[in-house]
């Protein structure tokens, strides 16, 4: 195991910001911590960097305790939301700085930095000051700045929060690469679902101090252990329901707004009562008749999107359910008409309520 | 500087577009013009005459006599080493309470200012009572087997560089506190990640991009310190006597206006020279930065 | 006192209703009508200041309507002032205490007393014979000494270079005018004087080392924390002192006692000279001057005051005092400021 934290806690006064949070990475590992701002991400990834003290909690890197270790014995690579690349030092003085401190002998100094100037594209630049670079170079100097000391770990910031769209999904691509290839193991903090997804090999999605569920992209976007997973990682209808009936086969649950579901068992934790039931809007199928699974409504609004289209239906009861159909498809649909909504049962998730 | 400024302004600029800054500028010039640069030229002037004559005799008196080479050289020493004693104190001041996220912080700034509130004579009175030879200071020292005599530190230059430093260590604080302030914490950690300890953090990164800052709490302590007359002439007593001092006694006790104005212009002289020089000095470390 | 001012009111009363009178001599008579009128004077500060406003401005006040008020500057920064304002004087009257009166005169910065009714009573030397001031009172100058440290009382300006004080002097800087006394004095007592300062000089430069101070309001302090036991003043400082609780006492040296007279002028062309000529003959007299003598301890005068017994054994009588010749001293001051600065305080 590369890092492993275990039961780390902070508290700024009666604010529980971490709460008893572990997980852990193996080597090459990358590891998104994705929540809304406040949720405990940050103050995690600076507790890693060591400038915070957790309070509680341990914090192994490689194995060795450094949980009391100040940042500059940590040997972490740190890349900052701003870059903090240091104003008064060029390209070159700040991708050194680090070889300094660890008194990396001159001619071994100059290779190294020859090296990450190469692989992040910033030849030329060497002698310029961070004022003098774009945005995206700027972000590429601070990556370079922390590679070139080979960290243990590599620590990023919201890293591309302050590129423009295009530029952040091709950085992001370019910095996986690049992480891949050098086998690190990574911490990558950010509140961007499609950049954590896109990026990261693990997404520990966070929540008032806690992980509220930590796997892989698909197994977060496809079965969301808590509603808060499902309500902040992509889109989600909330039906409210009640469990009518149980059996060997499956669970029934009776809609407010009319309608049957039968799930299958494992679906449905034995103790839920009155349920809310999930479903992304790509999983609920719009048909003229009525079929099994399905809720009946009227059409809102039709919102085209080219591939796709949103279809928002009024629900008997007030609530209101959206389905993605095929674009073309859209064009058939009119307001005030009543279709039947199909729910397919493997994308169903159940959480209590 | 403002006239330069109206000039390039009205370069093929409409009247109107003159006219705005100069009536801007007016009642403060007129202001600096008639309570500054007019008593201060007219000051001059009489440092130029002996008996009725246009004269060098007050210049050539102070540059041909020892003792007043001697009164400015103490005269610089206080304003150095106050103000490196407030910079040696004042950074970690105001460097931990810029980055305190407390909402003591204000509170601890406020409180750094209090000792401006407390006219300089009463100040000295409590310097009294610490620095006389059965004062506090003496006694503590004594107590802790520091010293094996009393010592006194009343009427010497060492109590009037404690007191002044103490006086003036607040605007250093003030100062420093501000340019660090707005000094992105990151840098620091950013340093620290790739390791170097806190202090080299501070050393490397913080002050260096500090230099503004330093040089004006040092400018602005160093040229109260060496012009500061309350506490040298209270606590510093007859000995320790500076240009400040000794402006007063030849204006107050002996009535001699004409030298009295030329020691001031040779103590402006220096000031202007020292501040120009050591400002000319750190902007040079700080040169590339601007340069971006 | 009463009796005096019965007999004025009447005289005013007797004047109002004659009318003009133009055979008196002017001022005397309208000296005492002040009403809406206001006079400014210089005055020491601190308590010194107040008690002098009770003791006699108040009085003068009450008696001519009239409005006064001191602003505190010392002696030296008050001939500055008046040097600076000549010609357009913002405060009327002047008091000083180190000899700065004959500056003032020298300068041509003040101008005679014209109606100061009692100023003839005073001796010669303490006012000028051309009539430009006059000392209102005069101060003892003595030495002050711890009296639980010092048992024996000192008894001339030669033990100042006794061994066993050594470390525990103090002493007025030069600018200070007990400073330049003190010099002078040393120099009568080791052959010297006012015209052979060089003595002094000599005496002073062994025991430069000791603390040397500037200002009266150190005094406290010196005696309290400064652990001084032995510092050449006067005997209204001494009282303060006393006043305050340490154990401080006077003795007179055998050289004497130098006087130090505090003198009042009016400033050449100030805007109510009448009102401070009228003001300054009510300091000269003796109710006013034995008010004084008991909340200071100052010498009065005018030697028609009689202090009570009990008084008249604390201050000594004026003239018991020695006389300086504060004009050979003036004229020497600059030079002697110069060669203290460089052999004594460096």
């Amino acid at each position: 195991m590369e890092i492993e934290l275990r039961n780390l806690a902070k508290a700024y006064g009666a604010v529980q910001v971490v709460n008893d949070l572990s997980f852990s990475l193996d080597k090459g590992e990358m590891i998104a911590l994705l929540g809304p701002s406040g949720c405990g991400k940050t103050t995690t990834l600076r507790m890693v960097a060591g400038f915070i003290k957790p309070p509680a909690g341990e914090i192994l890197l490689r194995g060795r305790d450094v949980t009391g270790l100040p940042p500059h014995k940590r040997d972490t690579g740190l890349v900052f939301q701003n870059y903090a690349l240091f104003p008064h030092m060029t390209v070159a003085e700040n991708i050194a700085f680090g070889l300094v401190r660890r008194g990396v002998p001159r001619d071994e100094q100059k290779v190294r930095i020859a090296a990450m100037i190469d692989k992040l594209k910033l030849t030329g630049l060497e002698g310029r000051y961070p004022k003098q670079l774009s945005g995206g170079q700027q972000q590429r100097v601070a990556v370079a700045r922390a590679l070139v000391i080979n960290p243990a770990i590599l620590l990023l910031d919201e890293p591309f929060s302050n590129l423009d769209a295009k530029l952040r999904e091709s950085t992001g691509i370019e910095l996986r690469r690049i992480q891949r290839e050098l086998g690190l193991t990574s911490i990558f903090v950010t509140h961007d679902q499609s950049e954590a997804m896109a990026i990261a090999d693990k997404i520990a999605v966070m929540n008032g101090g806690i992980i509220e569920q930590l796997g892989s992209a698909t197994e977060i976007y496809e079965a969301p252990a808590t509603r808060f997973v499902a309500e902040f990682i992509g889109k989600a209808n909330f039906l409210n329901g009640f469990v009518a009936e149980r059996s060997a086969s499956g669970v029934a649950i009776d809609l407010e707004s009319d309608g049957r579901l039968v799930l299958p068992a494992a679906k449905v934790r034995p103790e839920l009562r009155d349920v809310e039931v999930m479903i992304r809007p790509e999983n609920v199928a719009l048909s003229a008749s009525p079929t099994e699974n399905a809720v009946a409504g009227v059409v809102e609004v039709v919102s085209y999107q080219g591939a796709t289209a949103h279809v928002i239906m009024r629900l008997p009861g007030g609530q209101s359910l959206i389905a993605e159909c095929r674009g073309r498809d859209a064009g058939a649909l009119k307001p005030g008409e009543r279709v039947h909504a199909t729910l397919d049962p493997q994308f169903v998730a159940v959480f209590g309520r | 500087m403002t006239a330069a400024g109206v000039m390039t302004a009205g370069k093929g600029a409409a009247p109107s577009r003159i006219f705005v800054p100069v009536l801007i500028f007016a009642p403060c010039l007129l202001v600096y013009l008639v309570f500054f640069v007019w008593p201060q030229l007219s000051l001059l002037a009489v440092s130029a005459f002996d008996r009725g004559q246009v004269s060098a005799a007050h210049y050539i008196r102070f540059f041909s006599d020892e003792y007043y080479w001697e009164l400015l050289g103490r005269t610089l020493f206080l304003g150095v080493s106050v103000t490196l004693i407030t910079l040696i104190l004042g950074v970690p001041v105001a460097y931990v309470i810029a980055r305190m996220r407390s909402r003591y912080a204000a509170l601890l700034l406020v409180l750094t200012t209090f000792p401006l509130l407390v006219s300089a004579v009463v100040r000295s009175f409590g310097w009294m009572v610490l620095f006389f030879r059965d004062g506090v200071v003496s006694n503590l020292l004594l107590a802790l087997g520091l010293i094996d005599q009393p010592m006194q530190l009343m009427y010497t230059l060492t109590g009037v560089i404690i007191a002044l430093a103490q006086v003036l260590l607040p605007l250093m604080v003030l100062t420093l506190h501000g340019v660090f302030k707005s000094i992105d914490p990151d840098l620091e950690h950013a340093a620290m990640s790739l390791g170097a300890p806190p202090w080299l953090a501070l050393w490397l990164v913080t002050l260096r991009l500090a230099p503004g800052g330093i040089i004006a709490g040092s400018l602005l302590v160093f040229s109260l310190a060496i012009s500061a007359f309350a506490t040298p002439a209270l606590v510093g007593g007859a000995r320790a006597n500076v240009m400040a001092t000794t402006i007063y006694e030849q204006t107050i006790e002996l009535l001699d206006w004409p030298f009295a104005s030329a020691l001031s212009a040779i103590l402006l002289v220096f000031v202007l020279l020292i501040s120009l020089l050591y400002a000319k000095a750190l902007d040079r470390r700080s040169a590339g930065e601007a340069a971006s | 006192m009463g009796l005096d001012r019965v007999s004025r009111r009447q005289f005013v009363s007797g004047l109002a209703a004659l009318g003009s009178l133009p055979l008196l001599p002017t001022g005397a008579a309208a000296a005492q009508d002040f009403a809406g009128r206001s006079l400014i004077s210089s005055g020491f500060g601190g308590s010194t200041m107040d008690i002098i406003q009770k003791a006699v401005f108040d009085p003068f006040d009450k008696a001519t309507g009239a409005r006064s008020t001191q602003v505190p500057m010392q002696s030296a920064a008050a001939l500055a002032r008046l040097k600076s304002e000549a010609g357009n004087p913002q405060i009327d009257m002047y008091q000083f205490s180190g000899g700065q009166e004959d500056v003032a005169k020298k300068e041509g910065l003040i101008q005679p007393l014209t109606a100061v009714s009692q100023l003839d009573d005073i001796p010669v030397g303490l006012r000028d014979p051309d009539g430009s001031w006059v000392a209102w009172a005069v101060i003892a100058e003595g030495i002050l000494y711890r009296k639980d440290k010092i048992k024996e009382p000192p008894r001339s300006y030669r033990d100042f270079l006794k061994p066993e004080y050594k470390g525990h002097i103090a002493f007025p800087a030069i600018t200070n005018g007990y400073g330049v006394d003190f010099l002078v004095m040393l120099a009568r007592a080791f052959g010297g004087g006012e015209d052979n300062i060089e003595p002094g000089f000599e005496a002073m430069k062994k025991i430069k080392g000791e603390t040397i101070f500037k200002a009266a309001s150190d005094l406290p302090s010196l005696f309290g924390q400064g652990d001084i036991w032995i510092i050449p003043y006067d005997s209204g400082n001494a009282f303060k002192l006393q006043t305050s609780g340490l154990p401080v006492g006077f003795a007179t040296p055998e050289e004497g006692s130098p006087a130090v007279n505090i003198t009042a002028v009016v400033a050449k062309g100030a805007k109510n000279a009448d009102v401070a000529n009228a003001a300054i003959d009510y300091m000269l007299r003796p109710e006013a001057q034995i008010e004084i003598a008991r909340q200071m301890r100052w010498t009065a005068s005018n030697p028609k005051t009689k202090l009570p017994a009990d008084l008249a054994a604390e201050v000594p009588d004026v003239s018991q005092l020695a006389k300086l010749n504060r004009a050979l001293i003036n004229e020497q001051r600059a030079q002697w400021i110069e060669r203290w600065n460089r052999e004594i305080a460096r």
